[in-house]
């Protein structure tokens, strides 16, 4: 636990409570203007029909029903939740292994055509050359109609490499020289220093990770043609969107799109407290061993 | 040198083991079929349509192969079937016609991008095909074909029914409001008899975001919401004119006297339709087979009451005619097709039979529904995934169907004759639609979309009041001459 | 002479000398040098094999069945369309909003949560504040239609029962930038200080201690050692983010609407519909590779700016 903001032991100034006090305030006024949507979405996925039909999205519950989340489960929706835990798992771990390596590779103090690198990577974030040959390239590498086509073409993000590679470049050299002095090797570095050091930001690029393979949505609509490969984005956004076909006669209250909603986040909001822990405390630096 | 090892190993089994993870998904899809011993050569095609058109609108994938199995045997065909969603549908669409364009493929909002598909040389002309269509064509009016032609030749076939809306009103609302409307009101009238509902705790006309709904306040001033054509054939600009600027101040009228729903431009279509079933509004416009729908829907939110349509508004000419979208949704056949005829059967069989139809509108028995007590009933699996067996859906293609072998519902059965009516009354006053080819001017083309963000722009800000009449289009003169709207004009009539 | 070829001799003897310490180099690196590979192969094949694509921006790609090269005819149309122009002023009027009102929020809230003496509510209320990011923009613009509607929205009865006048955000042109911003504000606020709490999770307590021993006070440790430590990290999401900021796209697309286009149509989204829903991918090409452009020149400027300022180039 930090204790950077306690001064001495026992001795708070009075100035210091009222930041303390307002800076709580502050945070709960935050903290509400958050969460109040988001507990009217959860109030408004519990409503009953004639509520919601009448007043679109409801804060103060008016009756509680759990129809719509049954429906949910009822539904063949749980074969696309177990696509979208299997893709988001294997994407996440083959981006976290690829950005990790090239992380560690980039951060590297005097590496040969380091500032080349660097912006051969960053320079791609600013084209967008669009959807299409994007689409042409993987379906020439086979991968259409197949999960790797949502694995691999979307493995690496810059922005959360160059990120990583902040970090590592951060740790004191001090630490890696000595490492090195003791005839350590390059890789073993790698795993027996960087890593334990690393692990906030591993975990917080963990995090980016899994939550945008899981959102993914666009990419599994392009690549993938087959229904039964459909995630679950996919297949739950067809059902919120249905009554918004000019056609349709189907209807689709606000109780069940927001039902539906709730069911997207759960997975990840679940895994968040998990991996929250290990950006909070951190480790202590100074404990490693000069 | 050891690490560098144990690091590759690493990467070569977690590289092995996904591929093993997508391939595993790969295989499961292999044997659809164990029966097809593939003694025939079946033609294989790939067919593109949104998801929610496979049995019901049922959105389960298990479902739709059930769907796809039918249609397989009766046309002797071994379909793959691309289903995406109906939100992105165009990106999907879009992105397989760079590379491997569907056999046969759906495309929305034909009236103004079939042009330009058959422009970029994906869809194949039909007419060979449609000679050996009766099904198509005695059932089509050779009118709405026309819609699809280009370059004179037949590029596309209608996926439903020439579909037109009209105004639903709440029985309820006019009855305490003492609102008396006829089935086609001058707007004179329609303003007056409307004005009785302001200020009664419910709007009383909700309108969707979508301008493209004006024309059917644009009709009656005889004023053409785009590029239209005149009585000489000739093309001009249907926004420019007096009666254009006569309908946009009525419905800023309409708007500024609260008869209009003051946040329809942020309404999509699904909200209009819940203000309208729930008592939150009035009227609204909608699809012409919506009958039973109100009904069904007002009820289950315990808000019920008897719907009636106004089928045009009358103007002060004499002017009129409903909300015309003529021909939407549409088939197309893929210009690079091995088996153009097998195609153009597993179109008709699917859009054309009565019992394709039936087929995609109630899915297969057993799978999407069951009949008990000679009442269709759909399946817990089906419920769940977005099924509807509707009625309303049957009225939007051309096979009529005499015999469903079942009975709808009590309140279906009882309303039907009376939906079928107003359906019938409704395909008799049609407003104007118009075509225009593209390919013919490049300043078209090119100009199109921003011609039709702009007249909504324009049109929006006139009826929200934050701008009048005259400066709204001294700004629509402005863009009209910086994308050379006249030039644009002549190039489209020479 | 002698001076002459000694010149020569050192000259070579130093550049014997630096061969040898490249392959020195090299021989340690090679490892590390392996583990780039499969990076740089993805990006390759994955980045700049579609990148190549961009050279459409020359041709009619799109418009007909064949494609022929037409030069310059695409800029041409595209420097000479208002409509582009407008998108242009608009892409830079809402980045620049963005990153003055935006970028400086998870900073200020990472520094606050910090400060929070009640730990267990730090976790809860980092927690909370992340949530938004879940809701994919059209339920965020669904929200914010709602919570700013005309009559009904919250916003507007507050304004109302203090005297004022209700606004329609959503369809007003001074107000909507505003939303744009707004809205992205609520959404991602809280998940941008999760960077920043990773990195203040590392500095090392020893460095309080010793600033408390000192005799500093909170805002003196704030200013001379959390801070600082963040200036690396600052630094480099700036960058980061000023390299997308032009390719704002699916929030813009969900949430305009037809009375606010000419203040919110931006590169992207001019690009998507007349581009692509045309049929027009040439001319939606060069739309990209005019961003791109931009889009360095903002990078470089900004990397050049780092530099001066924090003595290292990010890039």
């Amino acid at each position: 636990m930090k204790r950077m903001n306690s001064g001495p032991v026992g001795y708070v100034s009075v100035g210091r409570k009222i930041f303390n006090i307002s800076n709580a305030v502050f945070l709960f006024i935050v903290s509400m203007v958050v969460l109040i949507p988001l507990l009217m979405v959860i109030v408004t996925s519990l409503s009953p029909d004639a509520v919601v039909a009448r007043e679109e999205y409801v804060l103060i519950p008016r009756g509680i029903t759990f129809d719509n989340y049954i429906r949910i489960f009822k539904s063949g929706y749980m074969s696309a939740f177990i696509n979208s835990i299997l893709v988001t798992v294997a994407a996440t771990a083959v981006s976290m292994l690829l950005t990790v390596v090239m992380g560690y590779a980039m951060a590297q103090k005097d590496l040969i055509g380091k500032k080349f690198l660097i912006r051969f990577v960053v320079a791609t974030m600013v084209l967008d050359a669009g959807i299409i040959p994007f689409y042409m390239v993987v379906k020439n590498l086979g991968l259409i109609d197949s999960y790797l086509a949502l694995i691999i073409p979307a493995a690496i993000s810059t922005y959360n490499l160059i990120l990583m590679k902040n970090y590592i470049s951060s740790i004191p050299t001090s630490i890696i020289e000595a490492a090195r002095i003791d005839g350590c090797s390059e890789l073993g570095i790698l795993f027996k220093i960087v890593l334990p050091i690393s692990i906030p930001i591993i975990a917080a690029i963990t995090l980016f990770y899994a939550v945008s393979h899981w959102n993914s949505y666009l990419n599994v609509v392009i690549f993938i043609n087959d229904s039964s490969k459909y995630t679950l984005q996919v297949l739950l956004r067809q059902l919120v969107y249905q009554s918004e076909s000019a056609i349709s006669s189907a209807s689709a209250l606000n109780n069940f799109k927001m039902a539906v909603m709730i069911m997207t986040m759960i997975p990840v909001l679940i895994l968040y407290p998990f991996i929250q822990k290990y950006f909070i405390s951190g480790i202590m630096l100074g404990s490693v061993k000069e | 040198m050891i690490k560098g090892k144990k690091i590759c190993t690493l990467l070569l089994c977690s590289v092995m083991s996904v591929s093993l993870l997508g391939g595993c998904k790969n295989d499961k899809q292999v044997s659809k079929d164990p029966n097809n011993t593939g003694s025939e050569e079946r033609v294989k095609l790939t067919f593109c349509m949104s998801q929610t058109g496979w049995g019901g609108e049922a959105v389960d994938p298990e479902l739709m192969k059930e769907v796809e199995r039918i249609i397989e045997e009766k046309t002797n065909t071994d379909l793959t079937i691309i289903a995406p969603p109906q939100s992105s549908y165009n990106d999907k669409l879009n992105t397989l016609l760079t590379s491997d364009i569907p056999d046969i493929f759906a495309v929305r909002k034909a009236m103004d991008t079939l042009q330009v598909m058959a422009a970029r040389g994906y869809t194949r002309s039909m007419d060979d095909l449609i000679k050996t269509a009766p099904e198509i064509t005695s059932l089509v009016d050779p009118k709405y074909l026309d819609y699809l032609t280009v370059d004179g030749k037949l590029h596309a076939v209608p996926m439903y029914v020439p579909l037109s809306k009209v105004i639903w009103l709440r029985k309820d609302v006019m009855d305490e409001c003492g609102v008396n409307l006829s089935q086609t009101p001058t707007t004179e009238e329609f303003y007056n008899e409307m004005k009785k509902m302001v200020g009664k705790g419910v709007i009383p006309f909700t309108f969707p975001k979508f301008l493209d709904n004006l024309p059917f306040f644009f009709n009656p001033f005889g004023a053409y919401y785009g590029i239209g054509v005149d009585e000489n054939g000739k093309f001009y600009d249907g926004f420019n004119t007096p009666e254009a600027k006569e309908a946009l101040s009525y419905v800023a009228k309409l708007y500024a006297e609260g008869i209009w729903d003051q946040e329809f431009i942020t309404n999509e279509n699904a909200i209009i339709r819940e203000k309208l079933f729930s008592g939150k509004a009035a009227s609204t416009l909608d699809y012409f087979n919506r009958y039973i729908y109100y009904i069904n829907e007002s009820e289950k939110v315990n808000a019920g009451t008897e719907f009636v349509p106004v089928y045009e508004l009358v103007g002060p000419r004499g002017d009129r005619g409903n909300l015309n979208e003529a021909i939407q949704d549409v088939l197309c056949i893929s210009s690079k097709t091995k088996h153009p005829e097998k195609a153009m059967e597993v179109i008709k069989y699917y859009f054309y039979t009565m019992e394709g139809v039936k087929l995609r509108c109630l899915g297969v028995e057993g799978k999407h529904f069951t009949i008990e007590d000679g009442r269709i009933k759909a399946t817990e699996k089906a419920a769940n995934s977005g099924y509807k067996s509707d009625v309303n859906s049957f009225l939007l293609y051309y096979p009529k169907i005499d015999n469903y072998g079942f009975k709808w519902d009590e309140t279906t059965e009882r309303l039907l004759p009376k939906q079928m009516e107003y359906v019938e009354e409704a395909n008799k006053h049609l407003g104007s639609k118009y075509l225009v080819p593209g390919g013919k001017s490049a300043l078209y083309d090119k100009n199109l979309s921003a011609y039709k963000k702009k007249i909504d722009e324009i049109s929006s800000k006139i009826i929200l009041g934050t701008t009048t009449v005259e400066k709204g289009y001294e700004e629509y003169e402005k863009f009209w001459k910086s994308i050379k709207g006249d030039e644009m004009l002549e190039q489209l009539n020479k | 002479m002698s001076t002459n070829t000694m010149v020569v001799a050192e000259k070579q003897l130093e550049k014997q000398k630096k061969h040898s310490e490249f392959f020195k180099k090299f021989k340690r690196q090679r490892p590390i040098l392996m583990l780039l590979i499969p990076g740089v192969l993805w990006y390759i094949i994955f980045k700049y094999v579609p990148m190549l694509f961009a050279f459409n921006a020359f041709t009619d790609y799109g418009t007909r069945a064949e494609v022929s090269f037409i030069g310059l005819e695409n800029f041409r149309q595209l420097f000479s369309s208002p409509g582009f122009w407008g998108a242009f002023r608009n892409t830079l009027i809402i980045s620049f909003l963005n990153l003055v009102f935006y970028f400086p929020l998870p900073i200020i809230l990472a520094l606050l949560m910090n400060e929070l003496i009640f730990t267990k509510l730090k976790r809860l209320v980092q927690f909370i504040v992340y949530i938004p990011h879940f809701f994919s923009w059209v339920v965020v613009g669904a929200i914010f239609t709602m919570v700013l509607a005309p009559n009904d929205g919250i916003v507007n009865q507050i304004i109302t029962s203090l005297g004022g006048e209700s606004i329609y955000f959503m369809a007003d042109e001074s107000w909507f930038r505003w939303v744009l911003v707004g809205s992205y504000m609520w959404r991602d606020v809280g998940y941008g200080t999760i960077i920043y709490i990773a990195t203040i999770s590392t500095i090392d307590v020893q460095l309080y201690d010793a600033a408390t021993v000192d005799g500093a006070g909170y805002w003196q440790k704030m200013w001379y050692i959390t801070l600082p430590s963040l200036k690396g990290t600052i630094a480099t999401v700036l960058l980061l983010t000023v390299a997308r900021i032009l390719l704002i796209f699916e929030q813009v697309l969900v949430m305009y609407i037809p009375p606010v286009y000419s203040v919110s149509e931006v590169l992207t989204t001019y690009s998507y519909t007349e581009g692509i829903l045309n049929g027009n991918i040439g001319y939606a090409t060069a739309v990209s590779l005019f961003t791109a452009v931009i889009s360095s020149i903002l990078v470089i400027g900004c990397n050049k700016i780092s530099k001066k300022f924090l003595g290292e180039s990010i890039i």
